[in-house]
């Protein structure tokens, strides 16, 4: 009777070795191909940081972005353009923050692709020069700070850059090498139409370096599938809406009622954010939930306590 | 025959030689009046140069004469009433650069080394008639002919091959040929003159002078294939040849203005009747230097030969490259892709290297596919973010531009060139390379790969300007430039030096996430004319107004050109959109600018 080898304790014990390491090759090549972040140690490997707005830090599964994923912002009703409900406006909010808040020791730049070329620079110039970073300033800060100042042809080096693709197929190609690359805290596009291959590959691109790509989409692309970890639809907000469909439903009103005299009102904006969907939806059933956020619109930060936040499970 | 021969000086003229050197980076605006302006003290734009290379089939015949120094409002102006007021709505406007004017000529003259090696970068041009409004800038090259002239078949073919080459890559020049700088500058800034001149001459003089000791003819002419450059462009007469010892004859009526004399100088003259040179040269060399110093002397001197007028060479380019030439015209359709790469990146490499060893590293790069069409070489030029020697990111960035780009049936060669180079930069690698540090040199190889990909103006950073018209309040700044233009800036309405780049517009929230491009009309309901909107309809939806913020009056200068007067309405819609919508003043209609995304 001959023993088989493998039952020999040397040997069971290096296959044993052989196994683990062949079961976290294989887990992490089934996470690598699959919709489902489900190995565990990777996920906790990953890096979380604060949106910026408390609110959606609340919205969102882990409590804030998770550095290397994909995040929709989806328009109340239409395109950016036609809604202008603010969608882009959040995402440009989350992108600066990113940008100032990042764990990885240095301000990263923020990169628009603007297929349009309808983006205006100057609204948000102030939130890029009010956004401090959060941490304190680290040895590798220093550095970085005087190695840019004294190397020779040392140039200034900008926070924001915009980049103007002609067509969709630029527009993809730009979005994916801007995602691979570690050196960016988050990329913001409009992408209309993206296929899932197209969307897959992003969210490999962004999970290789860790940048955040931050995508502005039209409400109609809510039926389709996504690889971004969050799907937030922006809205108004609740008591807003109430208020002005009673403003426009009545005929006999006076429209000069309806004019605000202050005009303080534009420094701030006031939104429903609403998760629609996300990667994780296939996982775990989540009701949608719904937060309500004010928006400072001169820094580009949340008025926290402004409004009562609440949670809508309903 | 022996003897030292006598120097022969060729002067290359590049005429309005600011709009040149800006159409040549910008070709879309060939179609538009471009105006290349400069701010004065009191803030106003006063015209350097202008062009309008294209300009409408039917005007053709009418040419508005917008001279040097004008105001850029009196430019308009004239150009309205030549062409109608869209002219003035559709002209571009740009700022001087003086600095990349002169480092593209540089540039330029270099490249001029293959027709000899002494050029020179030519005198300073004085512009404008009153001496306080006169401006200084250089618009011209000046080349040693005197030996190398025969190696071309002679002057004549020399100064036309000159003409017809910086002609086929898109730069018009007019050239002379004379023994002096200071005399072939004359013949060249006086081509059209001298073809005036010509033509009123009768037949029998020119056949008596046209043949020369020197085989060169006087006053040659030729009338230009097409005038495809354009009205400003299709002058009658390019070149001039002026035989050896004739300047005296043959420039003599050309005005004392031409010879570089002081504008007070030139002043004085005229009050006394004197204009041209032969006038001038007749009067007593001692008076005139009691009376204006040895400038006029001076200049007589260096005119005729006298004096000596040396020319200072530009500095040798120690920029290498590299060609490779196929025994037989390869079929770009049977081209091998990984057969060219190899052969790209041992052309790289041969630039590279004497270019490390000086810890220096290519800033742009220049790929040549030779053919022999006539549509000439196709070039691809790259342009990097930062200097870099590494070949292999250089041969990814050409391969990424040659992957777009229409080949030629044939080629007959490949060469490569480095158009620029700068110090590599200097920095200190860290002991232990963590993980999560942050590399920037990665980031500029991506800013790199962009360029190479989507072209130099599709990368940009954005840089506020103090202009209160929201279109021209930012400038969207190339990262990359091509052929070391990095003076300029760029963007799809405005265009400003950096150095007048302040941070005094307006910004933040009462302005929009989107601008329009051009703002789109609307129907508005408001409350009375002057009054607040109510309700607008737009792409097929009607917004109901329920809060406005407003309004804010826009209203620029009359010296900036076409006046912009705009009542601007931030409103917000019932269905919680945000928009920027103004009423023009001039003409009572709503339109909608932009909107807070």
């Amino acid at each position: 009777m001959t023993k088989n080898i493998s039952t020999h304790p040397r040997f069971s014990k290096l296959d044993q070795a052989g196994s683990r390491a062949h079961l976290q090759q294989l887990s992490s090549m089934v996470s690598a191909s699959s919709s489902l972040p489900k190995y565990i140690g990777e996920e906790s490997r990953s890096t979380v940081v604060s949106s910026g707005l408390p609110s959606l830090d609340r919205l969102l599964r882990h409590r804030g972005v998770r550095l290397g994923t994909l995040m929709e912002w989806l328009e109340a009703d239409g395109d950016g353009m036609a809604s202008a409900s603010g969608a882009t406006t959040l995402a440009l909010a989350v992108a600066v923050h990113l940008q100032a808040a990042n764990e990885l020791s240095e301000r990263r730049p923020v990169v628009l692709v603007d297929r349009a070329r309808s983006f205006y620079p100057p609204s948000i110039m102030p939130w890029l020069e009010s956004t401090q970073p959060m941490l304190p300033q680290s040895y590798s800060n220093v550095r970085s700070r005087w190695s840019k100042k004294n190397t020779v042809n040392s140039r200034e080096e900008h926070l924001l850059y915009i980049v103007y693709p002609a067509n969709e197929a630029d527009e993809f190609w730009t979005i994916d090498q801007l995602l691979r690359c570690p050196s960016i805290a988050a990329v913001v596009g409009w992408p209309a139409r993206v296929s899932s291959i197209a969307m897959r590959r992003w969210q490999l691109a962004a999970r290789s370096s860790g940048a955040v790509g931050l995508f502005v989409r039209p409400s109609n692309a809510r039926r389709e599938p996504t690889w971004a970890e969050a799907r937030i639809q922006v809205g108004l907000s609740h008591s807003l809406r109430s208020r002005y469909r009673h403003g426009a439903s009545c005929e006999n009103v006076d429209p000069a009622m309806c004019q605000s005299i202050s005009g303080h009102w534009i420094h701030s904006r006031a939104f429903t954010l609403m998760q629609v969907g996300g990667q994780w939806d296939a996982m775990v059933a989540v009701p949608e939930p719904s937060v309500e956020c004010v928006l400072d619109l001169t820094s580009g930060k949340e008025y926290v306590g402004f409004h009562e936040t609440h949670m809508n499970f309903s | 025959m022996s003897g030292k021969s006598a120097s022969r000086i060729m002067t290359v003229v590049l005429p309005r030689w600011p709009v040149q050197r800006q159409l040549l980076q910008q070709p879309g605006f060939r179609e538009f009046p471009v105006f290349v302006c400069r701010k004065n003290a009191r803030g106003v734009l006063s015209v350097v140069s202008w062009a309008w290379v294209m300009p409408p089939e039917t005007r053709r015949g009418f040419q508005p004469v917008i001279q040097s120094g004008f105001s850029l409002s009196e430019a308009l102006a004239v150009l309205t009433s030549v062409y109608g007021e869209w002219a003035s709505r559709v002209a571009r406007i740009l700022h001087e650069d003086s600095i990349g004017d002169i480092r593209v000529l540089e540039t330029l003259g270099r490249w001029c080394h293959r027709f000899s090696p002494v050029v020179a970068i030519g005198p300073d041009v004085i512009r404008g008639k009153v001496k306080k409004q006169s401006t200084r800038s250089v618009n011209s090259l000046q080349i040693d002919v005197s030996d190398t002239a025969r190696f071309f078949g002679g002057e004549l073919s020399l100064v036309r091959m000159v003409v017809w080459v910086l002609a086929a890559r898109g730069i018009h020049a007019r050239a002379a040929i004379a023994d002096t700088p200071a005399a072939s500058w004359v013949a060249a800034l006086c081509v059209d003159r001298l073809a005036a001149k010509n033509q009123q001459a009768s037949s029998d003089f020119c056949k008596k002078i046209s043949r020369s000791a020197r085989g060169s003819t006087c006053l040659e002419k030729e009338k230009p294939r097409s005038s495809r450059h354009g009205h400003w462009l299709s002058r009658q007469q390019r070149w001039v040849l002026v035989p050896s010892g004739q300047q005296r004859q043959i420039l003599g009526s050309m005005p004392i203005m031409s010879l570089r004399l002081p504008v007070d100088v030139v002043d004085s003259l005229a009050e006394v009747g004197v204009e041209s040179i032969s006038q001038l040269l007749r009067l007593p060399r001692v008076s005139l230097q009691e009376r204006f110093g040895p400038v006029v002397s001076l200049q007589i001197s260096r005119f005729l030969g006298e004096a000596s007028d040396p020319l200072t060479p530009l500095q040798e380019s120690d920029l290498s490259g590299a060609t490779h030439s196929f025994e037989m015209p390869v079929l770009s359709r049977d081209l091998d892709y990984k057969y060219f790469r190899q052969l790209i990146e041992s052309l790289v490499h041969q630039c590279i290297r004497p270019l490390v060893v000086t810890n220096r590293g290519a800033s742009s790069l220049q790929v040549r596919l030779g053919t022999n069409g006539v549509r000439g070489s196709t070039i691809l030029e790259v342009g990097l973010y930062k200097p870099t020697a590494k070949t292999s990111h250089l041969v990814d960035l050409v391969m990424l531009r040659f992957e777009r780009t229409h080949l030629p049936r044939e080629i007959t060669g490949v060469s490569v060139e480095v158009l620029s180079a700068d110090a590599l930069p200097c920095r200190q690698q860290t002991l232990f390379r963590s993980p999560v540090q942050s590399d920037m040199s990665q980031f500029e190889i991506l800013l790199n790969r962009l360029t190479s990909r989507l072209g130099s103006g599709a990368v940009v950073e954005p840089q506020l300007l103090s202009d209160i018209q929201p279109e021209a309040s930012w400038v969207a700044a190339p990262v990359v430039h091509v052929m070391g233009t990095s003076g300029s800036c760029r963007s799809g309405h405005a265009h400003e030096s950096k150095k007048t780049q302040v941070s005094k517009s307006v910004v933040g929230p009462s302005r929009p996430i989107f601008l329009l491009s051009r703002p789109q009309l609307l129907e508005v309901s408001s409350l009375g004319v002057h009054g607040v909107p109510v309700r607008f309809s737009w792409k097929g939806r009607v917004h109901v107004v329920m809060r406005t913020r407003g309004p804010e009056r826009i209203e620029t200068a009359w010296w900036r050109g076409p006046t912009v007067r705009r009542d601007y309405y931030i409103c917000e819609t019932n269905l919680g959109g945000r928009f920027w919508i103004f009423r023009g003043l001039q003409k009572r209609a709503w339109f909608l600018h932009g909107t807070y995304g």
